[in-house]
């Protein structure tokens, strides 16, 4: 096996580990992995932002294509830094309302069409296509598909009301928004369950790396930086810790 | 600019949707250099920490160490990651894969523990509306493994006037999913559209400010 | 005996980390490979690909981070491989900086175990800064004026795929996998314009709000968390990492609910002895 994968292999187990040890309490392991995190991350997207963004689509379109209008973004991009000067920091603001407005108004006639229409749709459709018996279809076989259609309105309609806040929440409107609750209560209760599933899944996904880099091929990377964590953990505690109780006795 | 581009949907024209797409390669540019005023803060905090001897003040030349180093890879190597003639990484690929990807899944696997723990010591039937959602939660979790769909299918089913009782277990979660959670998730979502389109209005006529930070300026 | 109870819900959550780590551990060390059942979302994504004529285009959007990548990962893995068994021309990008590499590596891996060609077969074009903006430009611009550069830094404009797949209009299929909100960024200013098929992937924590999605036909289906890869990877009957997690997650959810029903159990003995 090639020198680079094993020391890779070696360096991503003694890392996991020194991540792992925040399990037991919080240690300078831990942190020094948080911050190493903290600074590769921060490294990789300058490198991604400089050569993806200002080569490919700056640089390059000015130098090579000699499409000087982009002249223009670039000087915007460049007066967003005047927000670090207070006299001049109006500037950023007026290119940050220029990219906010931009979104906001691609974002209205897209939302009504794609979120607003489309919720309503898929609520209707269902109700418009009942041509059959309301708990049979054309089979004559029963079926919950009306029944659902129709829960699924008293669903949405309820969860509306339930976060209106406009009105006063009494009467019809109370009793309408506690079964609003009813419905948000098993749509966290489904997401808890999914949420769940998703974070053993990570763990899933970190326990099978160890597992396989704890096999001969790799040197018992897992099993011996395993060990090695733990009896540092072990003197730590019972030595240094013990010889600084004594002291302080004395 | 907001109402422009508003209208520029329902009224497309050749000459606004060049303007819409020269904009887009402009907020791009504009975009990468934004993306470096969050860097600056970063390295701002990080100085001052180092220059004062601040708390934990060794850790943020960690930052700096491994952010520099991370940089002088990437250049070095062109921002590649793998070398296309040779299929292997570069020193940059190398340690985006062994660094950055074992920590930050790591980092986020870890609340895997506290899931678990939090669900044995805070997740009581104290009232109504939580024992609605324990009992969902309970569902899901067990029918969406094959474990919980074995067991349920060694339960075996019958059949009531044509219909095969219990329903799977297949059935019972997606039920759950594609009903109700499906009728407040919608609910949430048309929420949420409105707001949004409520807030984007906000912003174009100015009476949203807050993006601009400045505080009560 | 209260005291008892008592003692056990004060158990020292260290205890409970031990017990979920053997619940991960042992079944991923000795695997049962239960039978995973396929959902009707699963089928759809399946189906669609399976329904493509060879030649086809395939965008996969891989939205993610190394944080999400043992429940996204496999379902990329599993997704290109079917996609290449089809003759189906993909191409791959990242909405997620620090999830670029990790799409270089599926693309690269999963296209040399088939046999595919870069810029032939497949392209992945990386990341950059830009979310709606992209979007835009890859549907009127173009992908090659949009990414004039692939994440290798090879010129994108003469590669024999994009020939034929010049913009987001020539796309048959779009599959997001995502760890996050970007499906909207895709929706709206793609799918809701140019009309191309929509489908997916998502973390487990986002599922439950995917299934409002496929009501509202924004996707005609999607794979949810490490489940959706599991049945995904049974689709195409070739087993993988999501598989062999299977078990493990069987069991680590065995043992939660048995935690929760435990301490409620507890909780209600304990209320009903004051």
């Amino acid at each position: 096996m090639d020198n680079t994968v094993l020391l890779g292999v070696w360096l991503a187990v003694g890392l996991t580990l020194f991540m792992y040890s925040f399990l037991y309490k919080d240690n300078v392991f831990f942190r020094f992995g948080e911050h190493v995190y903290l600074g590769i991350s921060i490294g990789y997207i300058i490198v991604r932002v400089i050569f993806n963004n200002f080569i490919n689509d700056l640089y390059k379109p000015l130098v090579e294509d000699r499409d000087y209008i982009l002249i223009i973004p670039a000087l915007m991009g460049l007066a967003l830094y005047t927000r670090f000067f207070t006299r001049i920091a109006w500037v950023s603001r007026v290119i940050f309302a220029f990219i906010v407005g931009f979104g906001a108004g691609l974002g209205i006639p897209r939302t009504i069409a794609g979120g607003i229409f489309k919720q309503l749709e898929g609520v209707l459709m269902p109700l418009a296509a009942i041509k059959d018996g309301f708990f049979f279809n054309a089979d004559g076989n029963f079926t919950l598909v009306n029944i659902n259609s129709l829960i699924i309105i008293v669903g949405i309609t309820s969860v509306l009301v339930y976060f209106f806040f406009s009105v006063e929440h009494k009467g019809v409107v109370k009793s309408v928004s506690r079964v609003g609750i009813y419905f948000v209560m098993i749509a966290f209760g489904a997401s808890f369950g999914y949420t769940v599933m998703g974070r053993m899944s990570l763990l899933i996904g970190r326990c099978y790396d160890l597992i396989e880099f704890s096999s001969p091929k790799y040197y018992y990377a897992s099993i011996v930086l395993l060990i090695m964590l733990i009896l540092v953990f072990i003197i730590y505690e019972v030595v240094i810790k013990k010889g600084e109780v004594l002291k302080t006795n004395e | 600019m907001g109402i422009f581009f508003a209208v520029q949907y329902y009224i497309p024209h050749p000459v606004t949707d060049k303007m819409l797409t020269d904009l887009a390669v402009w907020f791009r540019i504009i975009s990468a250099f934004a993306l470096g005023l969050g860097i600056v803060s970063l390295f701002h905090v990080h100085f001052v920490k180092i220059k004062r001897r601040g708390p934990a003040w060794g850790f943020s030349i960690i930052i700096f160490v491994s952010l520099f180093g991370m940089l002088a890879a990437g250049i070095f190597c062109n921002g590649i990651e793998v070398s296309t003639e040779a299929g292997k990484l570069t020193i940059y690929g190398w340690l985006y894969q062994n660094i950055q990807v074992p920590l930050q899944s790591t980092m986020f696997s870890i609340l895997a523990f506290y899931i678990a723990s939090a669900a044995f010591k805070a997740f009581r039937a104290k009232t109504k509306e939580a024992t609605l959602l324990l009992m969902a939660g309970l569902v899901v979790m067990f029918g969406r493994v094959p474990l919980g769909e074995l067991i349920w299918e060694s339960i075996g089913q019958f059949k009531i006037f044509g219909i095969n009782l219990p329903p799977s277990l297949g059935d019972i979660t997606g039920w759950i999913m594609k009903v109700p959670n499906m009728a407040a998730q919608g609910g949430i979502s048309l929420g949420i559209c409105l707001g949004s389109i409520a807030m984007a209005l906000k912003i174009i006529f100015g009476i949203e400010r807050s993006y601009l930070g400045g505080g009560k300026q | 005996m209260s005291l008892s109870w008592q003692k056990i819900i004060n158990l020292d959550r260290r205890i409970i980390y031990v017990l979920i780590s053997l619940a991960v551990i042992i079944p991923l060390m000795k695997p049962l490979f239960i039978k995973v059942n396929i959902t009707p979302e699963v089928q759809a994504v399946y189906d669609t690909i399976e329904s493509l004529p060879p030649g086809s285009a395939v965008f996969l959007a891989l939205d993610f981070d190394p944080a999400a990548k043992p429940e996204l990962y496999p379902m990329a893995e599993a997704l290109l491989r079917h996609a290449f068994r089809k003759d189906l021309k993909v191409i791959g990008m990242t909405f997620w900086v620090t999830g670029a590499g990790l799409g270089e590596k599926v693309f690269s891996d999963i296209a040399k175990e088939c046999g595919k060609e870069y810029g032939k077969d497949y392209l992945y074009l990386g990341w950059k800064v830009g979310d709606y903006a992209l979007v835009i430009g890859m549907g009127e611009e173009g992908i090659s004026k949009t990414f004039p550069k692939d994440h290798y830094g090879n010129s994108t404009g003469d590669m024999a795929i994009l020939q034929n797949v010049a913009t987001l209009k020539d796309i048959s299929y779009l599959i997001e996998l995502a760890a996050g909100d970007t499906i909207g960024t895709w929706y709206y200013f793609g799918r809701l314009k140019y009309n191309f098929k929509m489908g997916g992937g998502c973390t487990g924590v986002i599922a439950a709000g995917w299934y409002n999605l496929l009501k509202i036909d924004w996707i005609n289906g999607f794979l949810g968390g490490l489940r959706g890869a599991a049945e995904y990877e049974t689709l195409i009957n070739k087993k993988g990492t999501a598989t062999g997690g299977m078990d493990a997650q069987s069991v680590t959810h065995m043992l939660i609910i048995t935690l929760i029903v435990l301490s409620n159990i507890i909780f209600f003995v304990t209320r009903r002895n004051k």
